[in-house]
């Protein structure tokens, strides 16, 4: 992903005349008439529409099996599971996304918690309710609802499957991923199109530049994955950032295992149908412990950072989700995103270290952030239950039998900290 | 660090323009015998024509083998090359992400290279498959107008097979065999 991330990112147009706003005491008696508190350090009391409140839904549930956070960011690495997972988002929106995805076989268990959990090393191999598919593909899709009734019976719908469950043969003529997923995506229950479809690597986009004619090296050979809207056509880029480079980073990844930090670029199509750079999204993830999650007292993302320090662990079952979205449009901001791409992937820890400050300090400038908590039934939040440590499919980990809800949600306000985000809250 | 490739606007040849409608009526089948001067590259269900006297080479990109033809060095040093690469884990679903990621690249390259075609062809063997012609600059400093052909086939099995050719745009008999070469193509 890096000569994509970088080239795009660099080629964002200029904005003349870029304003910069003091937003410090303006938010500040926001913040005031609202009740989130804060002291008053300027005399201004213009009332600009919020930039820094979140464009982006937060989750406010999940259920069956569902990730236990929101799927703001995604991890591609699909360890060898199908799920689904079923959210209810604060925009009043529900999202089913599925998971397909397969390495050596998946284990079928359409149990009474509504998993779906294939298993096995061959599509005819299947016996009863439990049978076996060999879903070897790595791919997912995701479809937005008006409303839980929508979302509920398009779940419905794969869960009576009668192919599903049968573990009958769902091969299509390019195998049984395939008919799996025509199942899912047509031919069966007749859902609609999906709204993003998934995808990892990128060897197909690589190959022009490690391949051409004029020796081009990058291209999206370093891509984890991508996202696609097959509506409008945006890309999203995708690339995981190791934890422990972001922890070198300052970014407030957690320690614990499971935690994760991505870097994901969205691009769409401009009038003439030329991707252009749109914004970076940084996701961290972890666990809390209590204490932590409830006051919403960060100032700054440094202080977020702080958060680092405090005893990180499983037992309370609370995992914090932390989001901040970069506007590459600003030409600052797109020049401080391709300064950390270069050097994570340039490998000069040095470099990543001042690169990352640097899109630290251009987000805590003028990023909408966001920091979610949530309480899921199993504390195996962002680990993997059944098998490697990749099984993990939207953010916040996979958690094989969970309910989730938010516990608390905040979104950072210049000059005042973290405020409520009552809209997160149910 | 930024990419390099420089885009060209270069002109499209009567032979490949043919190489392309044979790909996209579905070409040679690529099980006849070879035609004199070609000889056949047979891969893990995947098979086309190549010059005999080019020299054959395999690596591997990420997860995904990938086998490289290239022929004498032409134009402004631009080496005539045909690519071969296979990128498992691919589905019907998956498939249009792949065609809009490769778009993204394209894209994305400085100075940008141009898509002349890009649309839906028809590969023997293949469940979907997509053409695209792409001009752009070759060389060290990119400064020789080539021309490229790059197929992506979707193969049963949850394959893409991919086939990348190239030459300078000046050298026809070069690209005249590489209109041959993508004419041969067949998977699955």
């Amino acid at each position: 992903v890096v000569a994509i991330l970088l080239a795009t990112i660099a080629s964002a147009p200029s904005i003349a005349g870029t304003v910069t706003r003091t937003v410090d005491s303006i938010f500040c008696h926001v913040g005031q008439l609202l009740g989130a508190g804060g002291g008053c350090s300027g005399g201004s009391t213009a009332t600009p529409p919020n930039k820094w409140r979140p464009s982006w839904p937060c989750t406010q549930s999940s259920d069956n099996g569902a990730v236990d956070l929101s799927v703001t960011a995604f991890d591609l690495n699909l360890g060898g599971k199908v799920q689904y997972l079923e959210e209810q988002l604060s925009d009043g929106r529900w999202a089913v996304t599925l998971k397909v995805g397969g390495q050596g076989g998946i284990k079928a268990d359409l149990g009474g918690n509504g998993q779906i959990d294939l298993g096995g090393q061959s599509v005819a191999g299947g016996e009863g309710v439990s049978g076996t598919l060999d879903l070897t593909g790595e791919s997912g899709a995701k479809w937005y609802f008006k409303d839980k009734k929508a979302a509920d019976s398009f779940v419905s719908a794969a869960e009576s499957n009668a192919a599903w469950k049968a573990g009958q043969t769902l091969a299509g003529p390019a195998g049984p991923l395939v008919g799996l997923v025509q199942n899912l995506t047509g031919n069966d229950f007749n859902p609609p199109k999906a709204d993003e479809v998934y995808l990892q690597g990128g060897l197909n986009g690589s190959l022009t530049g490690s391949l051409g004619p004029a020796k081009v090296t990058g291209g999206l050979g370093y891509a984890q994955g991508g996202k696609y809207n097959p509506k409008t056509g945006d890309v999203t880029l995708y690339m995981k950032v190791e934890p422990k480079v972001a922890v070198s980073l300052g970014l407030p990844v957690g320690s614990t295992d499971g935690s994760s930090a991505t870097l994901s670029l969205l691009l769409t199509k401009d009038p003439t149908g030329h991707y252009r750079p749109k914004n970076l999204t940084l996701v961290t993830t972890g666990m809390i412990s209590a204490g932590l999650g409830g006051d919403g007292h960060w100032s700054s993302l440094e202080d977020i950072v702080k958060a680092e320090n405090i005893p990180l662990g499983a037992k309370d079952g609370v995992g914090a989700t932390f989001t901040a979205q970069l506007d590459l449009t600003d030409p600052q901001n797109a020049a401080a995103a391709t300064r950390l791409v270069t050097a994570l992937t340039g490998g000069n820890p040095v470099d990543q270290i001042l690169a990352g400050k640097d899109l630290i300090q251009r987000i805590d400038q003028s990023a909408p952030m966001s920091l979610v908590t949530s309480l899921s039934t199993t504390s195996s939040f962002g680990g993997n239950v059944e098998g490697g440590a990749e099984v993990t499919f939207g953010l916040g980990g996979h958690v094989a039998d969970a309910k989730s809800h938010a516990l608390g949600a905040w979104y950072r306000r210049g000059g005042q900290g973290f405020v409520p985000w009552t809209v997160c809250h149910r | 660090m930024r990419r390099q490739l420089v885009t060209a606007v270069v002109t499209l040849t009567v032979t490949l323009t043919g190489a392309a409608i044979l790909a996209a009526c579905g070409g040679a089948s690529g099980s006849a015998a070879p035609p004199a001067g070609f000889r056949q590259y047979k891969g893990d269900h995947v098979r086309f024509f190549y010059p005999d006297s080019w020299k054959v080479s395999r690596t591997t990109i990420r997860e995904g083998p990938v086998t490289k033809i290239v022929g004498p060095p032409s134009e402004g040093g631009v080496v005539p090359t045909i690519v071969l690469a296979q990128q498992p884990r691919v589905t019907r679903t998956s498939f249009p992400a792949q065609l809009a990621y490769f778009r993204v690249s394209e894209d994305t390259q400085e100075p940008r290279p141009t898509i002349v075609e890009d649309r839906p062809t028809k590969i023997a063997g293949a469940l979907e498959a997509q053409y695209f012609r792409i001009d752009q600059l070759g060389g060290d400093p990119p400064s020789v107008p080539v021309k490229s052909v790059y197929e992506d086939a979707l193969a049963p099995g949850d394959v893409l097979d991919i086939l990348y050719v190239y030459a300078p745009s000046s050298d026809q008999a070069d690209q005249a065999k590489l209109a041959t070469v993508v004419s041969s193509l067949h998977v699955g």
